[in-house]
């Protein structure tokens, strides 16, 4: 469901083109189960929100999230496959509005291994647009991605990835506009039948955006910067800017399998950005996410 | 609208010592200068209230000649407006009439003007050009093929191929050439280098503050200054702006990148000297009253150094020129140019040193930053603006090394401004702290105390100075007024009497509004400028801290009688509602332009005639023209409505035209030599009035209605005098007109300038009619 009524044309064009895909797939495909439904709900808490760097300026919220996917898997041999994925999801703010959003995604993945068995390792290379829609209409963006990742279990418990991504935005404002570059890590490790347990370390360089009172140094360091208007805009002083930054990224999980289909997970992240100038920010959120695949 | 011509920077004026520093030209670089705000926009600072346009509206005769008769070619002539429109003139000479204004060989065309303004006019041709503009004393149907009424260029006669006419006489280049060459004619002080060795720098300062002054200019101020043994004043602040946020230039960040002193934001450097024009010639301490005020701004360094600019852009909304920017808020004037192009009285343009009102400051949260630690050097630096003050406690002065200056007949009294001074330091400034105990300066002057018994000042008058006219207008207005009349020069007296005159009937004159009398004798004045114009409060910031405020312009329009900008909800009406003037009553002939040039926030006009004779058929040239012209059939009195509108808004006013085909001589042809100038003569130049000496003589009196008590006898000055009150742009706000019709004028109403009677105004009328015709010299 998009919040907004009229979605943009760059929406509706991934609507229009998840529809074509959808309807190309061949009968078969459906009886084989290639094609899959998702839907997570999740409930979050974030005490910076805004990623300030001040104290005094530091926003705490909370917003619940939900996103239906689909996603259609294609064959290609015995070591490889496309994968199609589209995904439409809203978050909605307690307090800061302007953030509430709702976006559109498509995603293609080719995934491939160079020999077979459980052990061995697999790469996938995405594709991915992403079109969101804030109440704050200086952050609407579009943004491509693309992303190496190679994965390998190393037993039935304990199985790793890795990977390197490059993420481009093209916004309403230059705030907005942001570049960036991550390598990350992850480890799974399976504590039981249903539980199972994770981590992710991230390192992304490239630009952050925080939104606090200028300062001089901020001004000195800051790319672009625009009153927020999803903070109060220039009534409230509170001004977004972008920075070239290097953000460590920590997220520790909990999946828990409901059976099947369904699962709880929780999970924790710690971020902490450096960007030029000595302009530091922390966060932390905490999240809880029901997952369902059908 | 005018059109907003280039995006500029930024400006205001108020309670600081010094004026800021912008973005600006170079001394030199180029003829122009940006300006974004048009007269017709609220909040239009230092568009000042009379720019002494060049040129009157009007139909103007541009003949083309050349410099030997007999000649043969062809021309082109571009004319520049001032809103950068071009128009173009060509034409060729079979056979010229040489340099010859009336010589009908040499073509002719028509250039209208429709507001008061400026031209710039070129000419292109193989053969040598010479170009002459004449008014066409025809307005009302112009006819190039006449050409006489030559007043306008060239003054002098000769051959000129290009005229430059300004569209201001007072903001432009050539008026900041004219000043630094009158105040620094050796370029003495054209770098900001030069000026701290000049002013003894190289020994150091006296004091140094940094703050950030919240009302004022908005900027991070680093200021120095030192009290010289000549009993000289120095002063510079480094002005510091953080301008990468649009709209968001006035902020404490201004006081952070000081405090980094993060030179990027660095804008430029404002300097004030107080000093004798030649400091070799006199001292300040023995001859204080030769000492006066001067002004500088410096660029930003470049290749390490600070150059002198003649322009600053304080607010964003348009380049100024220099010393016109400072002047107006320090209590000073601007007088025209002198004939030869020099700056008249040497560059002493009469301004004040103002003083530091602490408590509007920001300070930064630092040790030696904080205000108490500079509480000390900010009185010092007060102290001194003190002793520059006539009236100033003679010991407390010599304390710090000043001679008060003791005020010539005629000057600035300044006892409003002791008085505010020590209202907030003490008598002889005792006080260590700006405003006592807590800081705060709560005074309010002995004028503005509500007196219960008398009901002048009323219940609440106090208030009103400490909401509105304190923070808000004093700043300027302190500064301004003189010693003239009676109960002017007596010391601030604490019982609320400004001496022993009859302070409500003869202290009203001036603009100083040093008493609740003086201030609501200037209401109507008041509403216009502040609800109607937006020309006040002076300066961006403090126009929007009184605007932002709903309480505050409320407060004003309930003490203004009369006050038509008021809602039945108790909100007023904020300036940018259309106005519409369509110029000054008077009897005239026919047929006779009409304007609604005065106008303001008006797109579009509509002329209707409201009223006439009966039997008569007026006639209006084009209903929907800003100066259409009048005619009609029949001697009588005329009604004319002018509506002007705006986005779905109307305002409409009638203009009354007596027409009287008798009057002689007809407007058209009045002239100063002949008519205007004898009149002021015999009407002002009388005992007790405008005259030099003999029985009646006035001290002080600013200036004199005839040729012989001119400063060399001459007709042209005493033409120069009168051309200097008047206003093209309104001419019933001509100072030559609102004089002597009874506004704030001493003389009061003079005989034969009664508007409020029909029977005595023909002396208005010859007057009004003699500007409207572009007041030509003979």
């Amino acid at each position: 469901m998009l919040k907004r009524a009229d979605p943009t044309p760059g929406i509706e064009n991934f609507l229009a083109f998840a529809l074509v895909t959808l309807l190309a797939l061949p009968a078969s495909a459906l009886a084989a189960k290639a094609l899959r439904f998702s839907v997570n709900a999740s409930l979050v808490t974030d005490d910076n929100v805004n990623k300030a760097p001040v104290g005094d300026d530091v926003r705490e919220d909370t917003f619940v999230g939900v996103l239906g996917g689909a996603s259609f898997v294609q064959i290609l041999g015995l070591n490889s496959s496309l994968i199609y994925r589209a995904s439409v999801g809203i978050e909605e703010y307690q307090e800061f509005d302007g953030l509430s959003n709702a976006s559109f995604s498509f995603a293609v993945d080719y995934k491939f291994r160079f020999v077979r068995g459980f052990t061995a390792p697999g790469f996938t290379l995405t594709a991915s647009l992403n079109e969101q829609d804030f109440d704050s209409d200086m952050r609407d963006a579009t943004t491509f991605g693309l992303l190496a990742v190679a994965d390998k279990r190393f037993t039935d418990r304990l199985a790793t990835a890795a990977g390197l991504g490059f993420k481009t935005s093209e916004s309403e404002s230059d705030v907005f506009d942001n570049d960036s570059l991550r390598v990350f890590a992850n480890v799974d490790l399976v504590l039981s039948e249903r539980a199972l347990a994770y981590t992710t370390l991230n390192l992304v360089s490239g630009d952050v955006v925080s939104t606090s009172s200028p300062t001089v140094d901020i001004i000195a360091a800051a790319d672009a910067i625009e009153a927020d208007d999803a903070f109060g805009g220039r009534d409230t002083g509170q001004f977004a800017y972008r920075l070239d930054a290097d953000t460590t990224l920590l997220t520790l999980g909990l999946n828990y399998g409901i059976n099947q289909d369904h699962s709880l997970d929780a999970s924790v992240e710690f971020l902490d950005s450096s960007a030029d100038g000595g302009i530091d920010y922390e966060r932390t959120t905490f999240r809880l996410t029901y997952l369902g695949v059908f | 609208m005018n059109a907003r011509l280039h995006p500029g920077r930024r400006c205001a004026l108020a309670a600081a010592l010094v004026l800021l520093a912008g973005g600006c030209e170079r001394d030199g670089a180029v003829e122009e200068f940006s300006t974004a705000i048009g007269i017709s926009e609220p909040d239009s600072f230092l568009r000042y209230l009379d720019a002494q346009a060049s040129l009157p509206a009007g139909n103007y005769t541009l003949v083309v000649g050349t410099d030997s008769a007999g000649q043969a070619g062809s021309f082109t002539v571009t004319a520049t407006l001032d809103d950068g429109s071009t128009r173009s003139f060509s034409g060729n000479w079979t056979v010229s009439g040489g340099a010859d204004a009336t010589a009908a060989a040499n073509p002719a065309f028509t250039l209208a003007l429709d507001r008061p303004g400026g031209v710039v006019l070129a000419a292109s041709s193989a053969t040598a050009v010479c170009l002459y503009l004449l008014r066409d004393p025809n307005d009302s149907a112009p006819d190039p093929t006449v050409r006489s009424g030559s007043r306008y260029a060239p003054a002098d006669g000769g051959c000129v191929d290009r005229i430059e006419l300004p569209a201001s006489g007072i903001a432009s280049l050539a008026y900041a050439r004219a000043y630094y060459a009158a105040i620094d004619p050796a370029d003495d002080r054209d770098t900001l280098a030069k000026w701290l060795s000049f002013n003894g720098f190289d020994a150091g300062a006296r004091g140094h503050v940094r703050f950030r002054d919240t009302r004022d200019l908005g900027y991070g101020r680093n200021m120095f200054f030192r009290v010289n043994a000549d009993g000289t004043f120095a002063a510079y602040v480094d002005n510091f702006q953080v301008q990468d946020i649009p709209g968001f230039d006035y902020t404490n960040l201004n006081l952070d990148a000081l405090v980094a002193n993060q030179r990027r934001h660095h804008i430029g450097t404002n300097a004030i000297e107080y000093s004798c024009l030649d400091p070799t010639a006199c001292d300040c301490l023995t001859t204080p009253q030769e000492c006066f005020v001067k002004f500088f701004t410096f660029l930003p360094a470049s290749g390490g150094v600070q150059r002198r600019t003649l322009v600053q852009d304080l607010d964003g909304r348009g380049e100024k020129p220099m010393p016109g920017i400072c002047v107006t808020c320090h209590g000073g004037e601007t007088p025209p140019l002198l004939p030869d192009g020099r700056f008249a009285n040497d560059g002493d343009v009469d301004a004040k040193l103002q003083f530091l009102e602490v408590d509007t400051f920001g300070f930064a949260e630092r040790t030696g930053l904080r205000r108490a630690d500079q509480e000390a050097t900010l009185k010092a630096l007060n102290h001194a603006v003190y002793c520059t003050t006539p009236g100033a406690d003679t010991a407390a002065c010599a304390t710090v090394g000043l001679t008060p200056p003791t005020p010539p007949a005629g000057d600035w009294p300044g006892y409003l401004a002791l008085g505010i001074m020590e209202g907030c330091y003490g008598a002889a400034f005792s006080e260590s702290r700006y405003g006592g105990d807590d800081g705060e300066c709560d005074y309010v002057p002995p004028g503005w105390r509500p007196n219960p018994n008398t009901g002048s000042p009323p219940a609440g008058a106090d208030q009103l100075y400490l909401q509105v006219v304190g923070p808000h207008c004093m700043v300027c207005h302190a500064r301004q007024g003189s010693n003239l009349g009676t109960g002017q020069v007596d010391a601030f007296g604490a019982d609320g009497n400004f001496g022993g005159g009859d302070d409500v009937a003869d202290n009203t004159k001036d603009v100083d509004f040093s008493t609740w009398a003086k201030f609501v004798a200037h209401a109507a004045d008041i509403e216009r400028l502040v609800f109607e114009e937006g020309r006040m409060p002076l300066g961006l910031l403090n126009y929007n801290v009184f605007w932002n405020d709903p309480n505050k312009p409320a407060l004003l329009g309930s003490f203004l009688p009369g006050f038509s900008h008021g809602n039945a909800d108790g909100t007023v009406n904020r300036p940018g509602a259309p106005v519409a003037r369509p110029g000054p009553s008077r009897t005239t002939t026919v047929p006779t332009r009409l304007s609604a040039a005065a106008s303001r926030f008006a797109e579009t006009y509509a002329w209707t005639v409201a009223s006439s004779p009966a039997g008569s058929t007026p006639t209006l040239s084009d209903a929907s023209a800003l100066r259409p012209v009048f005619d009609t059939d029949r001697d009588g009195e005329y009604q004319v409505r002018l509506t002007a509108s705006a986005g779905g808004v109307s305002d409409s006013a009638l203009v009354t035209l007596t027409v009287d085909s008798t009057l002689s001589p007809a407007p058209g042809d009045l002239t100063f030599d002949a008519d205007v100038g004898p009149l002021l003569t015999a009407t002002c130049a009388t005992a007790n009035c405008h005259q030099a000496a003999g029985a009646g003589s006035i001290a002080g009196v600013p200036v004199f209605w005839n040729a012989a008590d001119q400063p060399n006898g001459t007709a042209d000055e005493y033409f120069r005098e009168v051309l200097a009150r008047v206003n093209f742009a309104e001419p019933e706000r001509s100072r030559l007109l609102s004089k002597p019709s009874g506004n704030h004028h001493y003389g009061g109403v003079v005989s034969g300038f009664d508007t409020a009677d029909l029977n005595d105004r023909d002396g208005y009328d010859t007057v009004l009619n003699w500007i409207l015709a572009g007041a030509r010299r003979n």
